[in-house]
């Protein structure tokens, strides 16, 4: 989807302009929002599920979601809030239908060795990232795929999306207090299966 | 919380460094597909909407539809009941009216050979309700009023109107209340005195004696007619005077018809007392006459 010149005047205005444009019948507002949050989204939702399929599933969903029901934002909250919201929503869903009928593949009878990480292409993920690199991120992840669902949620929200308190709280609902003791525990948990990286370091 | 931060921030750290996940080339596309497909919800199944040709039975006519299997039962069971509700109609309406008609009249006889027929009527007419005692002759017929039931007295509030005439009282006939026991038993002694050989003058005198005495019976019964119609006059003076004496204008005439009736009953009464005197004087004379019969019956 190129750009137009409708989409180039767009790239100055916030989130909630865009979103009242695209309220308005403006499609161009709509590609703008998707250009911005596609990534953002599949970074969260990749790190929370696991499973780059289903994390493309719920972002492509997630959008969908926005453009049958972008009547219902209205600009009591942040946009970001609200696409976040989203998203977490579906990927939970989708979470918990997966443990419902959960089977295991093939892979998990051989050893940890062989044992894939599903990631992203590496043409997705640029240049950079190198070996090593992709070993530490898949240990990482494998780390934050082990704590639990709520904590590993708020984790995420915090230290990878660099969401602040407040935002976070607007976003799950919950108070102040279980956010913040929820990500402490998250991190707990977290350092404790990333020892031996630290230790290397 | 900005010390809790510092606190795991080579973690945070090491969190930051993991690489960006990016979206697929082709994700714009897809998404366009996707929300074409959510726009028309037929598409999203996937599923080409083809004509579904239904199978449609051939449409029955009524009657099969009236007396199909399923419906026997419940058909039978309405026709008997139709039959039932006809008969009860057409037979057992008319068997119940002549049985009510038979239990609305209750007969019993008295003593005294009285009949007394209790009569069940309508409650339209409360007053005969009443149980009603006959005798041989009808009330009616013989103009008694002492078995005639009472009709409904109404009080009425009009305390100025004029007061009701007085009512004509007929002369009290009682009916024959010779049973047919007493009847057998004068039969018998009838017939023992024919045995005995008594004469029939003795009949004869009895005879006269009934006469005499029905005619002391027809005298006293004048009498009393007479009376009653005296009496009843005066009634009416009295009730004259009643209403008269409201009337203020017309005194005089009726003080001066007042006087000239106390006259005429004055004379009625002398005439009364001569009378009763000569009828004295007749009983004296026929006691006499029957101690003359009896000195002589004894003499021969």
């Amino acid at each position: 989807m190129a750009p137009s010149e409708e989409g180039k005047n767009t790239v100055k205005l916030t989130d909630e302009e865009l979103i009242f444009r695209f309220q308005q019948g403006e499609m161009g507002a709509y590609n703008e929002i998707v250009a911005r949050y596609k990534d953002r989204l599949t970074n969260y939702i990749y790190r929370y599920v696991g499973n780059y399929d289903d994390c493309d599933d719920i972002v492509q969903d997630t959008f969908v979601k926005v453009y049958v029901s972008k009547h219902l934002y209205k600009e009591i909250a942040k946009f970001s809030t609200w696409i976040y919201t989203i998203a977490i929503n579906l990927a939970k869903t989708k979470v918990v239908k997966a443990q419902k009928y959960k089977t295991f593949s093939i892979s998990d009878v051989y050893d940890d060795e062989n044992k894939d990480f599903d990631l992203p292409d590496e043409a997705y993920g640029g240049p950079e990232v190198d070996a090593n690199s992709k070993f530490l991120s898949a240990h990482i992840q494998k780390a934050l795929e082990q704590i639990n669902e709520n904590y590993r949620e708020l984790v995420i929200l915090r230290d990878i999306e660099d969401f602040s308190y407040e935002e976070i709280v607007d976003m799950t609902g919950l108070p102040m207090g279980t956010v913040k003791s929820r990500i402490n525990r998250g991190r707990e948990k977290l350092q404790e299966l990333l020892k031996d990286i630290y230790k290397e370091e | 919380m900005l010390q809790e931060d510092e606190k795991y921030k080579a973690l945070r750290d090491q969190l930051r460094t993991l690489p960006r996940v990016k979206a697929k080339q082709d994700f714009e596309d897809r998404l366009l597909r996707r929300i074409k497909d959510a726009e028309n919800p037929a598409k999203l199944s996937g599923t080409v909407t083809q004509p579904v040709y239904k199978h449609q039975p051939a449409k029955k006519s009524w009657l099969e539809s009236l007396f199909r299997p399923s419906f026997v039962p419940a058909l039978g069971l309405s026709v008997v009941l139709l039959v039932a509700v006809v008969v009860y109609f057409a037979y057992y309406s008319k068997l119940n009216d002549g049985l009510t008609e038979n239990t609305q009249h209750f007969v019993s006889s008295t003593n005294q050979g009285d009949l007394i027929i209790y009569v069940k009527k309508d409650a339209d007419d409360i007053s005969g309700n009443y149980p009603k005692e006959y005798s041989a002759v009808e009330p009616t017929e013989t103009g008694n009023t002492e078995f005639a039931p009472a009709p409904p007295s109404e009080t009425s509030t009009d305390y100025f109107a004029k007061p009701d005439a007085p009512r004509s009282v007929t002369p009290e006939l009682k009916p024959d209340r010779v049973s047919e026991e007493q009847k057998i038993e004068m039969q018998r002694s009838f017939d023992k005195d024919l045995d005995k050989g008594v004469d029939t003058k003795g009949e004869r005198k009895l005879d006269g004696i009934m006469k005499k005495e029905s005619k002391i019976e027809i005298k006293t019964e004048s009498k009393g007619m007479e009376k009653k119609e005296t009496s009843e006059p005066k009634k009416k003076v009295s009730d004259e005077k009643k209403n008269i004496l409201i009337d203020e204008e017309s005194d005089d005439v009726v003080k001066q018809k007042v006087n000239e009736e106390g006259q005429k009953n004055k004379t009625e009464d002398n005439l009364g007392r001569i009378s009763r005197a000569t009828k004295k004087d007749s009983t004296k004379d026929k006691s006499e006459s029957e101690a003359d019969d009896k000195n002589t019956i004894e003499q021969k």
